[in-house]
């Protein structure tokens, strides 16, 4: 029974709360940093250093004068051009995927979470590590699977969990090549060997080690030499040495693959991705070459100066950013701005400090004595 | 055999709508059954409760029904309250101006209905059939002996045996510019739909199928020269996130220019317009809150719904009254679940609807909405994907359209894919909202920033559309757009075939119903160079298959005339002529049609 002078009382005394809380902090502003002469730039995540490449910057103003700039459709409805066509068999020969087929995401955070999504469903054990990326959490979230956490990087403690959950259910364990959060370089082999004597199902994230691991740049499974058909799909952002915008997912079984175009919300329910950025990680993919050879060195090279300077330095030698941590976010917040204040600036985020390495400073040894120099001085006043 | 259509069933509607304050509404029950054409006097407004087929009869000043066509004058003479689909008041009291909305979902026949149940029984027994006669052809999982199979058997079946059969009308690949023509790249299956080949040969088609509404997306002129400057100014991507790093002048001006558009405080955008929704309506909600949401809303939006845990309550599509019921049913009732049926208030309400639906084709009804959120104290989010741009006199969306204004709605968000043929979404309100949103957004604090080429493409749209750059070429696009659109459904309804929507919205849905007839259609269509979509289950309801055409201001009319001929000989072959509207021969001249002039 509905009756109307209390829903006049209640209407009334309803206040609603506001639709964001008052903030007693203005907003930040938001910091910029242009490379000149005395500045070396660490934020831009660039460690081929794609992003200053004239030949990529031509390619794409060639294609946006025959494409335009925006595909004005999702791939399904005439969205899809030739060259998305030639990036996915291109990326699936490069990851030598025996599928010949990928699918490319307008967004990196959507490509990792929407795959996901797409094949985990409520009834399902997802196996994720305690210290995932954000774009995973979000798919984890969206799946509504039940989540079982194992230590950062830990083959042994995931031994333990999958021993004790989800025996008759399908199991999904997700790792990433090089950890967003730490740095860390995954332990494949020894995770491969977990999963399939669980039959778990593998999907491995390469957004940071694409590009950057490997012989031949070709991420973490030719890092470990290992057998590309071990693994159920790769996942990885444009974001990292690619230098474009956007995400894609392939794997070694064609019919996987192909199914993800009908089920994968954020492939199906948006625009692709703009012509003029495929075709920047189609250019940049032919010329990784033999650069991950010489990363590598330089990446080693800081790793350990870093580590004599004193610095408390989380990631792995390979890793192509460094992650530092202090005793205390403040310390974290000196050490950033002393840095800048000489000119050498890099990211301080929740994780700790980033310094994004780019491989143009081997070619500049003056600019990287100068990065050692100020790190040093920062060391002695700091620690 | 003829079935009697219900009476009023399929009539096209024509309604006034007001931003009308509800409180002062008289409501009295009353049936009228004949009325005279609208005088000048002035009833306090009464609303009449002779519901059928989902809408009143009625007469009442707020949400006035016309009676008979004579009352829409479109003629020099007027002799009507209407010219131009606007009210003018004939009385003392000055009329804010009202908007004319005229939609029509004429229901198919019962014939009709029957045809399609029966069409599906058949392509699945076909597909039964297939299965256990064909097996598939592709190769088994290597390495992947004794793992539970990836997808369920029904998916699996529906997607080889019933949807192989005719995906080859979906997913073609472009390779041109996708603007008022496309060039498709030719394919052909050998297999059925197994496996397609390229011949190598392309075909150049009228596309009726792009998001292209102002037709902007042009490979060369202002736009294009200025995306390609940021090329080499700023670089391809900017390498961060917006929080780190990323942020160059033209996101700051681009946000800029975006609230001068809108006429809001601030703006913030993001790279792409599905995460904008799905990622900060989240940021927004909490556990109790309530969310009331279209039936129709699109998946993103239902994605960042459902993502943090609050209420969700469905409200039939377009229709206010059932909001209404909506509103005054929960906030009587409180949250749900609380111990020993104790009261508590939610937190807070929250209305989620689109501009233009990109489905059906419908606009919504915004002034009666606005009027409800004011009384129930919700807040509303408009989502303007296929609206901003392609409707209202200045390009504004459905907000310049009806005339509103901008601050009463809450949270504005839209994307840039459609009307001004780039990529990205933006989110403009208050500027409490904004910077909110700039330091807590998942989006803001873990995605990449747009891309500085696409920003470009963007500022030089706005430039064009706000009359910046010192031409009008905006407002002529704006125009050329709301005369074709027009000019084509009017054509199309002359013809005899059902589509759905409003009369202003430039996405006309062709019906068809039934699933066979979307592919013969298709592949007609491109047949004769015409690129078209069509849509069927799961993203339309299962009887409803349709083809859906999305005009442009690009088109001109010999193109349309091209298509109209094309279609009309299509629907003559394949059986579409399923309306029983009487149909007004009047012919249509291009030229006359006047649109957005007072």
């Amino acid at each position: 029974m509905f009756d109307t002078a209390l829903f006049e009382e209640r209407l009334k005394n309803f206040t609603p709360e506001p639709l964001v809380p008052v903030e007693a902090t203005p907003p930040s502003e938001t910091q910029t940093v242009q490379e000149d002469a005395t500045t070396i730039d660490l934020t831009k995540v660039n460690y081929l250093n794609f992003l200053n490449n004239d030949e990529i910057k031509k390619a794409c103003e060639d294609v946006i004068r025959e494409y335009g700039v925006g595909t004005c459709g999702p791939p399904v409805f005439y969205g899809t051009t030739d060259l998305h066509l030639k990036l996915e068999q291109s990326l699936s020969e490069f990851l030598q995927m025996g599928s010949n087929t990928a699918l490319t995401y307008s967004y990196g955070l959507v490509a990792i979470s929407s795959s996901i999504a797409a094949f985990c469903k409520e009834e399902d054990f997802i196996f994720a590590d305690e210290r995932a990326n954000a774009a995973i959490e979000q798919g984890l979230i969206t799946s509504r699977s039940t989540v079982v956490r194992f230590g950062h990087n830990d083959p042994n403690d995931l031994r333990k969990k999958a021993a004790k959950n989800g025996n008759k259910s399908k199991k999904y364990l997700i790792v990433e090549g090089i950890s967003w959060t730490t740095g860390k370089v995954c332990r494949l082999p020894e995770f491969l060997e977990v999963a399939e004597e669980f039959h778990m199902r593998i999907f491995l994230d390469e957004s940071h080690s694409l590009g950057v691991l490997g012989a031949n740049g070709r991420g973490v499974i030719e890092h470990y030499n290992l057998d590309p058909n071990r693994v159920d799909m790769v996942i990885a952002t444009f974001e990292g040495a690619v230098g474009s915008v956007g995400g894609f997912a392939t794997g070694p079984d064609y019919t996987t693959i192909e199914r993800l175009r009908l089920s994968s919300k954020g492939f199906l329910f948006s625009a692709s991705l703009p012509s003029f950025l495929v075709k920047a990680v189609l250019k940049g993919i032919e010329l990784i070459g033999d650069k991950p050879k010489r990363f590598a060195k330089l990446a080693q090279s800081v790793h350990e100066f870093l580590q004599e300077c004193g610095f408390d330095v989380v990631s792995d030698p390979e890793a192509p950013f460094k992650l530092i941590r202090c005793e205390s976010v403040d310390l974290e917040g000196q050490v950033h701005h002393y840095c800048r204040n000489k000119g050498v600036y890099f990211i301080h985020n929740e994780s700790g400090l980033v310094l994004n390495l780019n491989i143009k400073l081997l070619e500049e040894p003056e600019r990287l004595q100068r990065v050692f120099d100020v790190l040093k001085e920062a060391s002695n006043v700091f620690l | 055999m003829e079935t009697r259509m219900e009476e009023g069933a399929g009539d096209t509607v024509t309604e006034l709508l007001n931003g009308v304050d509800f409180e002062n509404n008289t409501h009295q029950k009353g049936i009228s059954n004949g009325y005279g054409p609208y005088s000048g006097t002035l009833t306090n407004g009464y609303t009449c409760i002779n519901k059928k087929n989902g809408y009143t009869r009625g007469r009442r000043q707020n949400g006035h029904v016309l009676a008979s066509s004579d009352e829409e004058c479109t003629s020099k003479t007027m002799k009507g309250p209407i010219k131009n689909g606007y009210v003018k008041a004939a009385s003392e009291e000055p009329l804010p101006k009202t908007r004319i909305i005229k939609e029509s979902f004429e229901p198919p026949t019962l014939l009709t209905a029957a045809l399609t149940h029966i069409s599906f029984y058949i392509l699945m027994f076909l597909g039964y059939l297939s299965q256990a006669l064909f097996p598939p052809k592709v190769a088994k999982e290597k390495n992947r002996d004794g793992y539970s199979p990836l997808f369920d058997k029904f998916s699996s079946f529906y997607s080889m045996y019933v949807y192989r059969r005719i995906r080859d009308c979906w997913n073609y690949p472009i390779c041109s510019v996708p603007g008022n023509e496309v060039v498709l790249k030719d394919r052909v299956t050998r297999d059925n739909g197994w496996t397609f080949e390229f011949t190598g040969s392309k075909t150049k088609c009228i596309n009726l199928a792009s998001y292209n509404y102002l037709g902007f997306a042009e490979k060369s002129g202002p736009c294009a020269e200025a995306a390609i400057d940021s090329i080499y100014k700023y670089g391809v991507t900017t390498g961060g996130t917006r929080q780190q790093y990323g942020t160059c002048d033209l996101h700051v001006e681009l946000e800029k220019l975006t609230a001068e558009f809108l006429g809001v405080e601030d703006a913030i955008t993001f790279g792409m317009g599905f995460a904008t929704n799905a990622l900060n309506i989240p940021t927004l909600l909490s556990p109790g809150c309530l969310v009331i949401s279209d039936e129709k809303n699109h998946a993103s939006l239902i994605l960042g719904i459902r993502l943090p845990g609050a209420t969700v309550k469905v409200f039939k599509h377009n229709d206010v009254q059932h909001l209404e019921e909506i509103l005054r049913e929960n906030i009587y009732k409180g949250q749900p679940n609380q111990p020993k049926g104790a009261y508590k208030p939610w937190k807070k309400i929250l209305i989620v609807v689109e501009g233009v639906y990109s489905m059906e084709g419908t606009i919504v009804r915004l002034p009666e909405i606005i009027a409800l959120k004011k009384k129930y104290k919700a807040y509303l989010y408009l989502d303007e994907a296929h609206s901003i741009g392609a409707m209202g006199k200045h390009g504004r969306g459905i907000v310049d359209y009806f005339g509103c204004d901008p601050k009463e709605i809450d949270i504005l968000m839209g994307t840039f894919t459609k009307s001004f043929g780039s990529a990205g979404g933006y989110i403009a309100g208050t500027k409490e909202l904004i910077s909110f949103l700039r330091k807590n957004s998942f989006a803001s604090k873990h995605a990449w920033a747009m891309a500085p080429p696409v920003a470009a493409q963007i500022i030089a749209v706005l430039k064009i559309l706000m009359g910046k750059d010192g031409t009008n070429e905006g407002q002529k696009r704006i125009e050329t757009l709301a005369r074709n659109t027009r000019y084509f459904r009017k054509k199309i309804e002359q013809m005899g075939i059902i589509i759905h929507g409003n009369d202003d919205s430039p996405v006309v849905p062709i019906l068809v119903y039934l699933y066979s007839k979307i592919a013969a259609m298709v592949r007609i269509l491109i047949q004769e160079k015409i690129a078209t979509v069509g849509v069927g289950y799961p993203a339309t309801p299962l009887m409803e298959g349709r083809i859906r055409i999305c005009l442009s201001a690009a088109h001109t009319k010999e193109q349309l005339d091209y298509a109209l001929q094309v279609i009309e000989k299509v629907a003559n072959e394949l059986g579409l002529k399923y309306s029983r509207k009487p149909i007004n021969s009047e012919p249509i001249e291009y030229d006359k049609i006047k649109v957005y002039e007072d």
